[in-house]
């Protein structure tokens, strides 16, 4: 076992990424990620990377659509507001097949909003964020190994799957130091790259393109990447419970807000009240079979975000009326974060309606 | 056990080294921790606050709404957390900066520790956070004072290993004068 | 019997889209013609930008990735930094190159990313249909500029090899027309200079190329190449900006 370390979660991303293999990264700084570009612009001159400070969020994702379109593992940061600039890039390697890995240290919106913890850009995450009706896997760590541990399945996602992936966060899960085991890469077999650009070098030409004019090639592509959704949902789907086999409440809540839930549940359960934690960790695919299960098994499910309910609508939608689905959410705002007693309080709530 | 604290100052009094050095100690001992800085506004706002969770199983919650444990440096962090520290639990206070006169808590342990007189003695107005952590670990064992010795060496950058021993004498001053008062 | 005049082997052996007169075909074959004079092409990879040259890859025959509307510069610099053995162009109109992209030409010639970038200039927005660009002249009229391009409105036509030449990390900046024989042999020439600048490594080289668009400036194809003469070079004024190591 490798030792135990103790880092921050934006630096455990930055190790997870460099033991994937990824040697390129392009981003622009923005709090609350910083951390990451940070360390990886200390790390990779050392191990032959590239690292470039790029003049804009816009750029850097195009950046990393050209280091990726050469079949290099690369990835790029930001928060929010960062996020919303590379959604054109984001589409285009979506369209293009382009892997690639996106971190996200979501932060307070809209606009410039502010820099605390946020899960606001749930929406923007799962359903496609940019033009044109794609889908990118998107990971939800709870903890500073799983930011470790989740960017480097991000990069074996994207890889498997030809797409860019997108790690969320938040800066609880960023900015907290925990214990983390830097494990190594986990040995994935992976298909080869024959599709990136090299240089002909006498073989047969490549081309990287979204665009699709021919007749009914359009129709083709958009079905094709359906089918991959659709893989996606059957293969990669992530989550964890706790406590959640003889729960009559199930609470649910990803990423940071998930810890907090889970220290309420424990304190619920020293009441007496059966309440289990079901926890999302592939947003996309969301895990619709296993909450539907669970949540109709309890017959009453608390969605808990770090929002004005977003994530909500596709639990709804995954229990589809056969479930109660209550709400508890927290809009961005300094200090806002609920504590463990004040959801503990709305669990007796959410308990005593039963 | 699930031990869980929250030290609050203003920026500069070495709120955040003493989280990490608590935390580290933890990592030693093979223990679960998580370390929480305030972050945003707070931070520009000149106060630094940081909640540390220790643990043998999972940490769970890295975000402490009434920790069993609060270590206040300054005043203005006493009035702003004073008032949530779990019934039964324990508030340290920098009783060279902080007035608890305000505070109505009678159901919890106000324990004193003249941080900043007790530095200056030592030599060092800079110490001011090692004496916290001392008089946390005389009250609350999350922590063997052992380990704090050897973590010491992770958590201040290599430049500033030379001033080890003078934080050691630190800590345990701050753990005699708490120990004292709680007595 | 000696061939004197052949298809450059950079170039595929198909018709273009381009309309008649439109210089994109000959601009094409000037840069195939690089590559087939470095010896290249094997080891290309090319970046193509939004606009009539999107179709790159279906005149030449090299690699190549498609770059979103005004970031084939940014997409470049990605390409050359995880493949530094490799040689790479983007082909880039006047409304992506000197609107959209401005930010990332700027930035990747102040870097002095390894690349060379072939600009085309015909002052307007070819595929959407002849809307004003940056580099449309003043009082010239377009489908969004129905009054003439004002220059208190809408600003002066940007003069990018000349912009371009004042940062540290370009090599090398020239602007070229292709109206005449005189002119098309010096663009050749120049071409070839650009990227050799990249073959020998030494750095971010830029060529502007004057072109004409008949379609979008309602003329006849003699009448627009007429044009770039009259009005383009005497405003856009051809000539190597920056030759670095040649000064």
């Amino acid at each position: 076992m490798s030792k135990r370390l103790f880092v921050k979660g934006n630096e455990a991303a930055a190790m997870g990424a460099l033991e994937a293999g990824c040697r390129y990264y392009f981003g622009y700084p923005i709090t609350p990620q910083s951390d990451i570009p940070e360390y990886l612009s200390r790390e990779l001159p050392g191990l032959g990377g590239e690292f470039i400070q790029a003049e804009s969020e816009v750029a850097s994702i195009n950046m990393l659509l050209g280091a990726s379109a050469c079949g290099k593992r690369a990835m790029t940061s930001s928060s929010s507001p960062g996020i919303s600039l590379k959604q054109e890039g984001i589409s285009y390697m979506a369209g293009s097949e382009l892997p690639g890995v996106i971190i996200n240290i979501s932060r307070s919106g809209p606009g410039l909003g502010g820099i605390d913890a946020s899960q606001s850009d749930y929406f923007q995450s799962v359903k496609g964020g940019g033009h044109g009706g794609y889908h990118i896997p998107v990971l939800a760590p709870n903890s500073v190994q799983e930011m470790y541990d989740l960017t480097m399945h991000a990069f074996d996602l994207a890889d498997l799957y030809r797409t860019p992936v997108m790690v969320l966060g938040d800066s609880v899960v960023g900015q907290m130091k925990e214990a983390l085991v830097p494990n190594p890469r986990p040995q994935r077999e992976l298909p080869e790259k024959d599709w990136a650009v090299r240089g002909k070098g006498g073989g047969e030409q490549r081309v990287v393109k979204s665009l699709f004019l021919g007749d009914g090639e359009l129709e083709a592509h958009n079905w094709k990447l359906h089918a991959k959704y659709q893989v996606m949902k059957e293969k990669e789907v992530m989550y964890e419970t706790y406590l959640a086999d003889d729960a009559e409440l199930l609470v649910t809540g990803f990423g940071s807000v998930s810890r907090i839930a889970q220290t309420a549940i424990a304190m619920a359960r020293e009441e007496g009240l059966k309440v289990g934690l079901f926890r999302p960790i592939t947003l996309f695919p969301f895990p619709e079979k296993a909450l539907a299960e669970a949540g109709i098994r309890a017959g009453r499910v608390l969605v808990v975000e770090l929002n004005c309910g977003q994530m909500v609508e596709d639990v709804r939608l995954a229990v589809n009326g056969k479930a109660e689905v209550g709400f508890y959410g927290r809009p961005p705002g300094a200090g806002s974060l609920p504590s463990p007693e004040e959801l503990l309080d709305v669990i007796r709530k959410s308990c005593a309606r039963i | 056990m699930r031990y869980d604290l929250m030290i609050a100052g203003f920026g500069g009094q070495g709120v955040l080294l003493a989280g990490n050095l608590l935390s580290y100690a933890a990592i030693e001992e093979g223990k679960n921790v998580s370390y929480f800085p305030a972050y945003g506004v707070e931070k520009r706002g000149g106060s630094a606050t940081c909640t540390v969770v220790i643990a043998d199983g999972a940490v769970g919650s890295p975000v402490v709404g009434n920790p069993s444990t609060l270590v206040v440096l300054n005043q203005a962090s006493l009035e702003r957390f004073g008032s949530k520290v779990r019934p039964g639990g324990i508030c340290i206070y920098n009783s060279s900066l902080v007035d608890v006169s305000g505070l109505d808590r009678g159901d919890i342990t106000l324990v004193p520790v003249p941080m900043n007189e007790i530095a200056m003695e030592l030599g060092d107005s800079r110490m001011v956070n090692m004496v916290a952590v001392g008089a946390y670990l005389a009250l609350v064992p999350a922590v063997g004072t052992a380990s704090v010795a050897g973590a010491l060496e992770q958590a201040l950058p290599e430049r500033n290993h030379r001033f080890i021993p003078a934080n050691l004498k630190a800590i345990e001053a701050g753990g005699a004068a708490a120990r004292q008062k709680k007595a | 019997m000696e061939q004197v005049f052949k298809r450059p082997v950079s170039l595929k052996d198909v018709q273009t889209h381009f309309c008649p007169g439109c210089h994109h075909g000959t601009i094409h074959r000037l840069v195939a013609d690089a590559m087939d004079f470095h010896g290249v092409q094997q080891e290309t990879i090319g970046v193509a930008s939004v606009g009539c040259s999107v179709f790159l890859y279906g005149y030449f025959d090299i690699d190549v990735v498609e770059a979103p509307h005004g970031r084939a510069s940014a997409v470049a610099t990605g390409v050359k930094r995880a493949r530094p053995d490799r040689f790479v162009f983007t082909y880039q109109g006047d409304g992506d190159l000197a609107a959209i992209g401005t930010a990332e030409i700027i930035h990747a010639a102040n870097r002095g990313e390894d690349i060379t970038v072939v600009f085309v200039n015909n002052t307007t927005y070819g595929m959407t249909g002849g809307q004003m660009a940056p580099t449309t002249l003043v009082g010239q009229k377009t489908s969004t500029s129905p009054y003439g391009r004002d220059r208190k409105k809408d600003g002066s036509p940007i003069k990018m090899a000349e912009l371009l030449a004042q940062l540290g990390g370009v090599a090398y900046s020239a602007r070229v027309a292709v109206d005449s024989p005189k002119n098309l042999i010096q663009a050749k020439k120049v071409m070839r200079e650009a990227f050799g600048y990249q073959a020998q490594g030494k750095g971010f080289s830029f060529v502007e190329v004057l072109s004409a668009c008949p379609t979008n400036w309602g003329m006849t194809p003699l009448k627009a190449n007429a044009r770039v003469g009259e009005e383009m070079i005497p405003y856009f004024q051809l000539g190597i900006f920056k030759q670095e190591g040649n000064e």
